[in-house]
């Protein structure tokens, strides 16, 4: 394979050249009109996508998520996005009907020149998502302007490469490599990581094995606690990040996903890494099973609903001493690691329907949702002697999300109508009626309540489930800016698809909630406006 | 199973919460504006001494409304209202329409001696 084929034929193809351009001048309406219209030119989604984030790969990296400050405090930088607005993208457009199909490919090319140079953007020194919306740099005395927003768009220099590109390294079978590929990601040697994955992707035969690792590696990093932590956290991303390596890969193909490596790599060993309860684990496992690595092959049975109520009671409601207890206590009853693991997501959902409330509650426990459908597919899809540690992280991470919530008051003010308030009115309704006020509703997010009835409704009116996901994903791919919505949908559909408990629907009613109520990153409809202009002439 | 055991001891534990409770609101009664405003910072995530705490806050918020003259729950909302829009929820808690929401709210079983007791 070499070097970054794709970032090469972007230099010769002139449409694709001045794609790079608006990219990388972070210019993102002007990107976003490029990219339609090379989409209605001819050009294959893969492509465009293939060349977007080959645009960006060198630009993407950060030398650390932490900035120590000169006082010596220090704070946290935000991890690369823009990967994640492209699988979540990618995955959701397969969901979605063919008039908005390509939709959330243009919410990921929108989002992607806001998303460059993280750490930059964090010290106002380049526009984007970052510097404009979360650090405000465009209200600081020194960069305010008569009118508009410097931080906005377009840049005014180039964005920072933080991590240059290496070669391969070859050497060693493949059980070694991979073996050092892991230790080197734990021990933080970047270039060393980076290298030996780039030799390991050249070799098809490995690929199903690097996968594994490599989702393996992302799992295994993962906070002990947020609660009072500041940066010192990932919430998630390690993982989110190497599932949306392996999706692309196997998007785009691996001999063409160069790009998608330099993007996702580099940072498995970035600073900082968190693998307490990866040795909580590591140590208690053994202590409690003789033949913990076999535990996913010798335990087959599943939760009953009671084993269910308790595993979600403890998980909403208890600390994480209760939590490992009882995942323990399952395990030792032969309870089977996907059963436990649905049980997981039953927990994440009926708190988000029945608890959370305020709009900005339930942003960080949609990163347990999201970490946790990374774990299940790897559960689904692989086979590794620790698997059974990696019920204990999700479980854990659900929990301590809840509880970092619940440090804070319940604030009256923003209280939602309970919804069974709303279900008459809406059990009137036809079903395709139903869906109609549930897409405006979701999209508005005026009326919460009644969101919650109209799913709820629905969920009980029908079995039928394709065209309630295909309005939820559609509502989901109208939100821009916001590389998690894409990814939220995308979590909620597999999850729903692969649950095995009664409790299922329960997912579908937790997402609509979040759609409806969630506090957004922008109301704005620039990209969904742009995509109507130039796109739906080509659909009807 | 011993029923009549198990019922036995509900009855005591409400007994002693009933007692528990009278301590409460006297305490309540008879605490300066300063140790309330202190009291109820307790229930923020700086200070808490863990989401269990945070969670009886609402309880308290009752038992504000109940026991507190409205001039110092004014005086608690205005000094909440004024840390920002971190304490919100803690100011939004004791404006004169949650208080009066919360009293419409409250459940006196017929013919019971006193508002039934809600524990989260």
């Amino acid at each position: 394979m070499t070097a970054a084929p794709i970032a090469a034929s972007v230099e010769r193809d002139k449409g694709l050249a001045q794609l790079r351009e608006l990219v990388v001048n972070a210019d993102y309406p002007h990107a976003t009109e490029q990219f339609l219209r090379l989409l209605a030119e001819g050009y294959a989604p893969e492509r465009l996508m293939g060349a977007a984030i080959a645009v960006t790969a060198p630009f993407v990296q950060a030398p650390s998520h932490i900035i120590v400050r000169p006082d010596g405090t220090a704070r946290g930088v935000n991890y690369d996005h823009t990967i994640l607005a492209w699988r979540g993208s990618d995955r959701l457009a397969r969901n979605l009907p063919k008039q908005t199909a390509l939709l959330p490919l243009a919410q990921a090319i929108w989002y992607t020149p806001q998303g460059l140079d993280v750490w930059s953007q964090i010290h106002c020194e380049f526009p984007g998502h970052y510097a404009r919306d979360q650090e405000k740099c465009g209200d600081r005395e020194e960069h305010r302007l008569p009118i508009g927003n410097k931080f906005d768009s377009p840049a005014w220099r180039a964005p920072k490469v933080h991590f240059g590109d290496l070669p391969p390294l070859r050497d060693g079978s493949v059980e070694a490599r991979l073996h050092e590929l892991i230790e080197a990601i734990m021990e933080g040697d970047r270039a060393r990581s980076y290298r030996l994955f780039l030799g390991l992707a050249e070799e098809p035969a490995a690929r199903e094995r690097l996968k594994e690792a490599t989702l393996f590696a992302g799992i295994i990093d993962i906070q002990e606690t947020v609660i009072q932590r500041g940066g010192y956290q990932n919430i998630g991303h390690k993982a989110l990040r190497a599932r949306a390596l392996v999706d692309l890969a196997d998007t785009l193909g691996w001999e063409q996903a160069h790009d998608v490596f330099y993007t996702v790599v580099p940072d498995f060993a970035c600073t900082p890494r968190f693998y307490e309860l990866w040795a909580l684990t590591t140590v208690m496992l053994p202590q409690e099973f003789r033949a913990w690595q076999g535990l996913k092959q010798a335990n087959a049975a599943p939760l009953s609903e009671r084993e269910l109520d308790e595993l979600i009671d403890t998980i909403l409601w208890s600390g994480p001493g209760e939590v490992t207890a009882l995942i323990t206590r399952l395990l030792r009853c032969g309870k089977a690691l996907l059963a436990i693991a649905d049980g997981v997501v039953d927990a994440y959902v009926r708190y988000i329907w029945e608890v959370v409330d305020h709009p900005a509650a339930f942003f960080n426990p949609g990163h347990s949702f999201d970490y946790c459908n990374v774990v299940n597919h790897w559960l689904r899809t692989y086979e590794n002697p620790h698997q059974a540690k990696a019920l204990y992280f999700e479980a854990l991470f659900v929990n301590d999300l809840i509880r970092a919530n619940a440090l804070f008051p319940r604030d009256p003010a923003v209280e939602i109508e309970p919804f069974e308030r709303r279900l008459p009115a809406a059990e009137a309704l036809t079903p395709a009626q139903m869906l109609v006020e549930l897409d405006a509703a979701c999209r508005s997010q005026r009326d919460p309540a009644w969101a919650m009835a109209l799913v709820d409704a629905y969920l009980r009116a029908t079995d039928e489930r394709t065209n309630l996901i295909a309005t939820l994903g559609q509502a989901g791919a109208t939100i821009q800016n916001d590389p998690h919505i894409a990814r939220l949908c995308m979590t909620s559909i597999e999850e729903y698809r692969h649950n095995q408990t009664s409790r299922r629907d329960d997912i579908l009613r937790a997402w609509a909630k979040y759609l409806a109520r969630a506090v957004r990153r922008s109301n704005d409809t620039g990209c969904v406006e742009l995509y109507g202009r130039m796109m739906a002439p080509r659909d009807t | 199973m011993d029923l009549y055991r198990a019922w036995k001891l509900r009855n005591s534990l409400g007994a002693a919460l009933e007692l528990a409770l009278d301590d409460l609101a006297q305490q309540l009664q008879d605490a300066s504006l300063e140790e309330l405003i202190d009291f109820a910072g307790s229930f923020s995530p700086a200070r808490a001494a863990g989401p269990e705490w945070v969670a009886s806050f609402d309880r308290f918020v009752e038992m504000v409304w109940e026991c507190v003259d409205a001039e110092r729950i004014a005086a608690l909302e205005a000094e909440f209202r004024a840390r920002g829009p971190l304490w919100a929820a803690v100011a939004n808690s004791f404006t004169p329409e949650r208080g009066a929401a919360l009293r419409a709210a409250r459940y006196q079983p017929r013919g019971s001696r006193r508002p039934a007791v809600v524990l989260r």
